[in-house]
């Protein structure tokens, strides 16, 4: 059995408060069978930039026991104290198992199957998580940041779900890119590794917390994004949630309830929205048509009465956006195959209106008239 | 490679340059309900279809996010269990 350790490394704002917590935690740690190996602000720095902070090591016989000190009543009482007069973190470590094979006794506990990794780090969150510990099952995560060889399937212990949580076994995943960027460690917070990942799922409710009342077991439902990746994912079997879920009507396929995240739909209605108002009502959906998130644009504005303009890369999209309901495609096989987010990733050149079809279309004109390039202008006309 | 600003550029269009989060709607209870709303719905009319590019296996998603990577799909990848 590893020893678990109660880590603690916390900016003190008001030393007088923080007083009455240093004074009473000692007992507690002492009633849970703990030592105290660090305790203060001496870091000696030997290499890298080491910020002030207290921190704090407390020794403890086994993992369970650091959770059932930091769960205890008492340590409940007093946190509320620490959390006011600090900023920092608090996390559990666990121990490697070195001992015994030093002592050459081998360890019965050691896990027998090679995928039943534990997790070395895990924040305590400062709602208490779970407390029942439930069967194993797959699920999807990395240890590093890199390309898509980093990913790995596990079997994990999968905690009974929180008390404003639900727990759903998962039929479908859809595959957002965000999922790559955060994969890459280039997304809008880093990952605490190891890591799970997924925005999206559909599947079935199979348990809910004790204070959630609008999900019941046996749901249908699908996953909104209103989450950190760092505390929930999709990609596994089973997975507990926030309630952010939407209900669905039945009989729609999980795979296609899967494929509706509401980011999708939402960046598409809110420039409709605003656009649908002013005369002319165009939608610009600059890039990526063909994503996800691109066709579900061309839906929203189609819908709301505005006009959609799907711009992409590859000529053999085109006739696919079109038949999607995109009124204006354009193609520019001559578009550097640019980073993300580099303003030369895609260059339509200037376009102007023409009308065919009863349908106002774009095309192509000469591009000598804007060798600057990125800008795509387009004339205001009236609607006839 | 980063892209200078075009400042001047910008001053004579008046750009505004948004970012955009999804927490914008998520995080607002109103807000968040209201989308629901307009997906169920959209989704019962048929006014809003899923475009579907291809459906892949759980164990292959080392394969599922090189797939991702190459920008070829046209829609949605899902994976299925």
């Amino acid at each position: 059995m590893p020893k678990g350790y109660f880590f603690i490394e916390i900016e003190i704002t008001d030393p007088a408060a923080y007083e009455v917590y240093r004074t009473s935690v000692p007992d507690i740690i002492a009633a849970h069978g703990g030592r105290i190996l660090v305790r203060g602000e001496d870091a000696q720095p030997l290499d890298g930039v080491i910020p002030h902070r207290r921190r704090v090591i407390v020794e403890f016989d086994s993992p369970e026991a650091v959770k059932d000190f930091y769960h205890s009543e008492a340590y409940q009482a007093v946190q509320p104290i620490r959390l006011k007069a600090s900023n920092g973190f608090v996390c559990l470590l666990i121990g490697t198992e070195q001992t015994s094979h030093l002592s050459g006794t081998p360890s019965l506990e050691a896990p027998s199957l090679p995928a039943l990794r534990r997790r070395p780090f895990e924040l305590l969150p400062d709602t208490v998580p779970s407390t029942q510990r439930k069967h194993h099952v797959p699920h999807d995560q990395f240890a590093q940041a890199g390309g898509p060889e980093v990913l790995e399937i596990i079997e994990m212990e999968v905690p009974a779900p929180g008390p404003h949580e639900v727990r759903i076994k998962v039929k479908a995943i859809g595959i957002n890119r965000a999922e790559s960027m955060w994969r890459n460690d280039k997304y809008v917070e880093s990952p605490i590794f190891p890591a799970g990942l997924g925005y999206d799922c559909a599947g079935v409710v199979d348990a809910v917390g004790k204070d959630v009342t609008d999900f019941a077991v046996g749901d249908t439902v699908s996953t909104i994004p209103a989450f950190s990746l760092n505390k929930y994912s999709t990609y596994g079997e089973v997975h507990s949630r926030p309630r952010s879920c939407r209900r669905e009507a039945s009989g729609i396929a999980f795979v296609r309830r899967s494929s509706v995240g509401l980011d999708d739909v939402h960046d598409g209605l809110r420039r409709a929205r605003r656009r649908r108002s002013r005369e002319g009502g165009r939608l610009r959906h600059h890039s990526a048509a063909s994503s996800s998130v691109g066709l579900a644009a061309i839906q929203i504005a189609n819908h709301a009465g505005a006009t959609p303009i799907a711009l992409t890369r590859t000529s053999d999209k085109k006739k696919r956006l079109h038949e999607a309901g995109g009124n204006i495609c354009r193609c520019n096989p001559k578009a550097r195959h640019g980073r993300r987010g580099d303003a030369h990733h895609q260059r339509p050149r200037r376009t102007r209106r023409l009308r065919s079809r009863g349908r106002r279309r774009l095309c192509q004109t000469d591009r000598s008239a804007d060798r600057s390039g990125h800008r795509l202008h387009l004339r205001r006309t009236e609607r006839g | 490679m980063t892209q200078p600003i075009p400042v001047l550029e910008m001053i004579r269009k008046m750009t505004i340059v948004k970012g955009y989060s999804i927490r914008l709607v998520t995080g607002d209870e109103a807000r968040r309900k209201a989308a629901v709303d307009y997906v169920s719905k959209g989704l019962a009319s048929g006014a809003l279809t899923p475009v579907i590019d291809r459906i892949f296996k759980f164990d292959d998603m080392v394969e599922v996010h090189r797939y991702l990577e190459n920008s070829s799909q046209f829609g949605k990848i899902v994976v299925t269990l």
